[in-house]
């Protein structure tokens, strides 16, 4: 007992977190910083804000995020670059320091250089602060004593700085590197990741504390923002399970039996074959359109105006209803098909089981035979899929929330990946590993109570 | 025989896939256009100024006659943090749920006061501002607007913790704020700045006591508040930008304003706003509007369809011209273009990183550019002939304008001497211009950078092609939005770069695009010229309007001459209007509809 408990422990909590790790590190791989994305405007903005503002702002905001610290808890870097985080620099400075660092093995003076070099484009203007934002850009070093070089070529450019600077690099190129051959790990204890998991030790307690934390774009507790979210993802998900179940076993029974069922079957998969974003365009071209059939709202879960004041809960679910009717058509017709495929299949199977025939060549009660071997038995395989929608039933559908505009889960996904909202696609992540984990746990013990004669080894 | 019941299925889905495609066929088959075609086409009101006045129209008993506005949005609105006036829908919904101290007026291009009594006096020196506030101005909990939330205001946007990407410039130039009494108020500049007022209207005002309940700001001047290295760190203001940063605009319950709306519902997917009774600042006629979002192309077609839209606006002129093809729209929608403040613009660097700039910096090569931009093709293939072909930077709405500057136009002939005189030509026929530098011979490649939509990647495709046809070596590089603002605004890597700019009918120019003290920031190519920026310094602080007209138009022969900037089109706009609403005028400004003072049409 203890033995399958620890073994369900094991898969559950190592599936979960295998799935989360490889999210995290798939949104942190993304070219683009999220503050810079964040705060991406337009040129066409007209702004007396200076890009030094820009900047300034877009590490303050980095600071209240908690993105100014390391990702996760361990590094494989340079020996010349050191333990400690250098957590005042953007992540543009940073990576030009640490290849400065690994080029010149001089971590403090790459550091030094790169503040200078700030100071001094801060405290000059046009073209003279372009130089020096130009050097803070050159990875290579090589580049910024090139950059230098065409600065104090340049009339207007003539001065001190150049040169102090030139100086600078100089005698950091001329030092040796030997120390950055060496590999070496770094530990955070303070990162990202730690942050997300266990909180700030401050106004955040962390996700194993159930704090999902705060979507970085709507400034919103995401617990508050996947509440709202996930009631019309699971009401639709229930309802399409409960279509898909109540229609596409007795469908696939039936077609067991009946002499047409295969060429049936196939006209089946014919539908099944259509991609339900193609599937909901075409229901709405045809059903919500009225050059055809106007009979549906375009979309939303409820009248654009809102609902009339003082309108009864009845009366709500009843202007709910159209809305739903499209959507829940491409929820569920896959799963119909589906379903009555796996039915008709295990049915035909077990009908020519030789216990079957056997039954039957005994007299035994057609509709006996039915429910007590051939239903028992054909069951089987939808537990698998019992299994496998769990995760469905919450996280909704991307594409379908989507096209119908239905303020689910899907659609959250949807746009917080858009926007790199790491607390949400985290949380919806995680939600679904685990989800998933415990649906086929569940089948599997499923399994065990449908037929008795099947075990599962640890 | 269930072989034969399949093929027979499959026989019957090739006719039908068949008859299908014959009708798709003869549907795209280009006929001449019918009259029905030619009748749609006036549908479009177009505006030849700033206005256009949409007819008014026989009421249809089918239509709706509830007193809501519905208006369709194409991305959703985040939050509603009064530092995101950045956004022009933000700025749009601010303007009927806040109050400025001075507002914007699309009706007459200018200024009105909101929460001051009158427009600032503005000394002979153009430094001083002297302001009175409007005492019947009040916050929804019936307190007065004080003098204490105009500078928190202002305090509030001077905090490089607060991601303010508009205004803070503007605060930075306050060198000190002189209270008369306690309505009565003087602030004084550092330096002349024409777009003060312009800024001003772009500051919703806060309610001090309610954004900082501990009177954190009150403790600080605004020098400090700017410090962004300052000695000792200043107590309580971290905690108080990260409370404030979290916890304004981003749900119902904390989007406060002392404008004419309440916002009473708010969602990525829909924002309606509610109409406050006896406002002290307007009598509003319209009880709700309603922001609907719709991100999907097609979706947006049904809602107009279905007539459940009354406001839409962001449709291409080729979706516009298709949406009028169709009966139930055309019959139910006023639909207008309008000219537009903005401009498309094709940006040369002069700073790229590797140093090698010298193809740009010649001159004859940048007029050759201009006269290689294939613009009359661009506004006839994409924007069906509904854009205007641009000299300058001043916007062909402002009588700033030079209009002696005719567009330079696609001559292949003109670039091509122009070329010559630079020194490039064609020495081994291969259609590409070349040079021989530093013994080495060269071919003129240039990559021109745009974002990765299709409209932009279209207007790009259009260009490279009359690029390369005047023997330029020139790909098109359509990059990631982020990546795309890091290279114009930090990394400078790029050689042509494809954007779009605004302009508003207030005093500013785009001047900084082509200002050498504005490298670095705004001047995105890096371009300098003495004799231009001591014009351009003039004309930034020059109050009298004529003296600076006459300083812009000598602004616009230098340019013209040496073209730093690519000035290729104007925009317009598409607006759809429902038939329902009566009264209805459409300006060239944003937000071009005032959707507070509409009826409806009904008798």
């Amino acid at each position: 007992m203890w033995k399958r408990f620890g073994g369900f422990l094991f898969k559950f909590l190592g599936i979960t977190a295998a799935v989360l790790l490889l999210t995290f590190f798939l949104l942190k791989s993304g070219r683009q910083d999220v503050v810079d994305r964040m705060m991406a405007v337009n040129p066409e903005l007209v702004s007396s804000v200076s890009a030094q503002q820009v900047e300034n702002q877009k590490q303050e905001l980095r600071r209240q995020l908690g993105l100014h610290l390391p990702s996760f808890y361990f590094r494989l870097t340079s020996a010349a670059i050191p333990s400690e985080w250098p957590k005042h620099l953007s992540p543009t400075h940073r990576k030009t320091v640490e290849a400065w660092a690994i080029r010149t093995g001089d971590y403090t003076g790459s550091l030094n250089l790169l503040n200078h070099l700030k100071d001094a484009r801060n405290a000059s203007t046009g073209q003279i602060s372009l130089g020096f934002q130009q050097c803070l850009a050159h990875k290579e070093l090589q580049q910024v004593r090139r950059v230098l070089q065409q600065m104090e070529v340049d009339e207007e450019f003539k001065g001190e700085h150049p040169s102090k600077f030139m100086d600078e690099v100089n005698e950091l190129l001329a030092q040796s590197n030997a120390n950055s051959w060496l590999p070496a790990i770094r530990f955070y204890g303070q990162n990202q990741f730690h942050q997300w998991l266990f909180g700030n030790g401050d106004d955040t307690r962390g996700i194993l504390l159930g704090d999902f934390g705060t979507s970085y774009i709507q400034k919103r507790p995401v617990t508050q923002i996947l509440a709202e979210k996930i009631r019309w993802s699971f009401v639709l998900g229930f309802i399409a399970l409960l279509l898909a179940f109540g229609f596409g076993v007795p469908v696939g029974i039936w077609l067991a039996k009946h002499r047409f069922g295969n060429t049936i079957m196939s006209w089946l998969y014919l539908v099944y074959a259509i991609p339900s974003f193609w599937l909901a365009t075409l229901l709405l071209m045809f059903f919500a359109n009225p050059d055809y059939f106007n009979w549906f709202p375009i979309g939303g879960v409820e009248p654009i105006s809102g609902f009339v004041d003082d309108l009864s809960w009845w009366d709500k679910l009843v202007a709910t209803i159209p809305h739903t009717i499209l959507p829940l058509i491409c929820f569920s017709y896959g799963s119909i098909i589906y379903i009555s495929r796996i039915s008709k299949q295990s049915a035909t199977d077990v009908l020519n089981a030789n216990f079957v025939r056997a039954a039957m060549l005994r007299g035994v009660p057609q509709k006996r035979y039915w429910r007590y071997y051939v239903l028992k038995n054909a069951i089987l395989p939808i537990i698998t899929i019992l299994g496998a929608v769990l995760p469905s039933l919450v996280a909704g559908s991307v594409i379908i929330e989507t096209i119908f505009d239905i303020p689910g889960m899907g659609n959250q996904l949807f746009t917080a990946a858009k926007k790199a909202d790491m607390p949400i696609v985290m949380s919806i992540t995680l939600i679904m590993a685990l989800l998933s984990a415990l649906g086929y746990q569940l089948a599997d013990r499923l399994y065990q109570w449908v037929d008795p004669r099947i075990t599962l080894s640890a | 025989m269930k072989w034969l019941y399949n093929w027979l299925g499959i026989i019957i889905l090739l006719l039908v896939s068949c008859d299908s495609k014959n009708n798709s066929e003869t549907q795209t088959e280009k006929e001449p256009e019918s009259p029905k075609q030619e009748a749609r086409k006036e549908l479009f009101s177009k505006g030849e100024g700033q206005q256009v006045n949409l007819p008014a129209a026989d009421w249809n008993e089918e239509w709706r006659s509830d007193n809501e506005v519905i208006v369709q949005l194409s991305r959703p609105v985040l939050n509603l943090n009064p530092m995101s006036i950045a956004l022009a829908t933000n700025k749009e919904i601010y303007s009927y749920t806040q109050a400025f101290l001075i507002a914007e007026d699309i009706t007459t291009l200018s200024y009105k006061p909101q929460v001051l009594a009158a427009l600032p006096e503005v000394d002979g020196s153009g430094l001083v501002y002297d302001c009175e506030l409007n005492t019947n101005a009040k916050f929804d909990d019936g307190s007065a607007i004080t003098l204490q939330d105009v500078v928190f205001t202002l305090k509030t946007h001077a905090s490089y913790r607060l991601p303010n990407q508009v205004t803070d410039g503007v605060v930075k130039n306050i060198k000190n704020i002189e209270v008369v009494d306690q309505t009565h108020f003087k602030f004084r500049l550092k330096k002349v700045d024409l777009e003060t007022i312009t800024k001003l209207a772009e500051m919703p005002i806060l309610q001090a006591s309610l954004h900082d309940e501990n009177n954190v700001l009150a403790n600080y001047n605004l020098n400090q508040i700017q410090n962004e290295t300052p000695e000792a760190p200043l107590e309580g203001m971290e905690d108080w930008a990260k409370n404030f940063n979290q916890n304004i605009g981003t749900e119902v319950s904390n989007t406060y304003g002392a404008g004419a709306y309440a916002v009473t519902e708010f969602s990525e997917r829909k924002i309606v706003l509610t109409r406050k009774e006896n406002h002290w600042l307007a009598n509003p006629k319209v009880a709700k509007i309603t922001y609907k979002v719709t991100g999907d192309g097609a979706t947006r077609v049904l809602e107009l369809k279905q007539q459940s839209i009354d406001v839409a606006a962001n449709f291409s002129s080729k979706n516009m011209a298709s949406l009028a093809e169709d009966e139930t729209i055309a019959s139910n929608y006023h639909m207008a273009f309008l000219p537009s403040y903005s401009a498309f613009v094709v940006i040369p660097n002069f700073q790229k990183p590797d140093g090698n700039n010298s193809v740009l910096q010649d001159k004859h090569v940048r007029q050759a550019l201009a006269h290689s931009f294939a613009v009359d093709q661009v506004i006839q293939t994409l924007s069906n002939g509904n854009a205007i072909a641009i000299a300058s930077f001043v916007s062909v709405l402002k009588d700033e304008l030079n209009r002696d500057l005719k567009p330079k136009g696609f001559n292949l002939e003109k670039a091509d001497s122009l070329l010559a005189l630079a020194g490039w030509t064609d020495s081994d026929n291969d259609g590409i211009k070349d040079k021989v530098v530093d013994g080495e011979k060269q071919n003129l490649t240039l990559e021109l950078t745009c974002q990765p939509s299709p409209g932009w990647t279209a207007v790009g495709n259009i260009l490279v092609e009359g690029l390369n046809k005047a023997g330029f070596e020139t790909k098109l590089d359509p990059v990631d939005k982020a990546l795309y603002v890091e290279r114009y605004s930090k990394s400078k890597d790029f050689d042509l770069i494809l954007m779009s700019l605004s302009s508003s009918f207030g005093p500013s120019y785009n001047l900084e695009l082509f200002y050498s003290k504005e490298i670095g920031n705004h001047n995105f190519g890096g371009y300098s010229n003495p004799g231009m920026d001591s014009l351009i310094a003039l004309a930034k602080s020059e109050l009298d309007y004529s003296t600076r007209k006459d300083l812009l138009y000598q602004i616009q022969d230098k340019f013209y001459e040496e073209q730093p900037v690519f000035f290729l089109f104007t925009g317009t706009r598409g607006m759809l209007v429902h038939k329902r609403l009566g009264n209805v005028k459409l300006y060239s400004p944003n937000p071009h509809i005032l959707l507070d003072q509409i009826v409806l049409s009904k008798p």
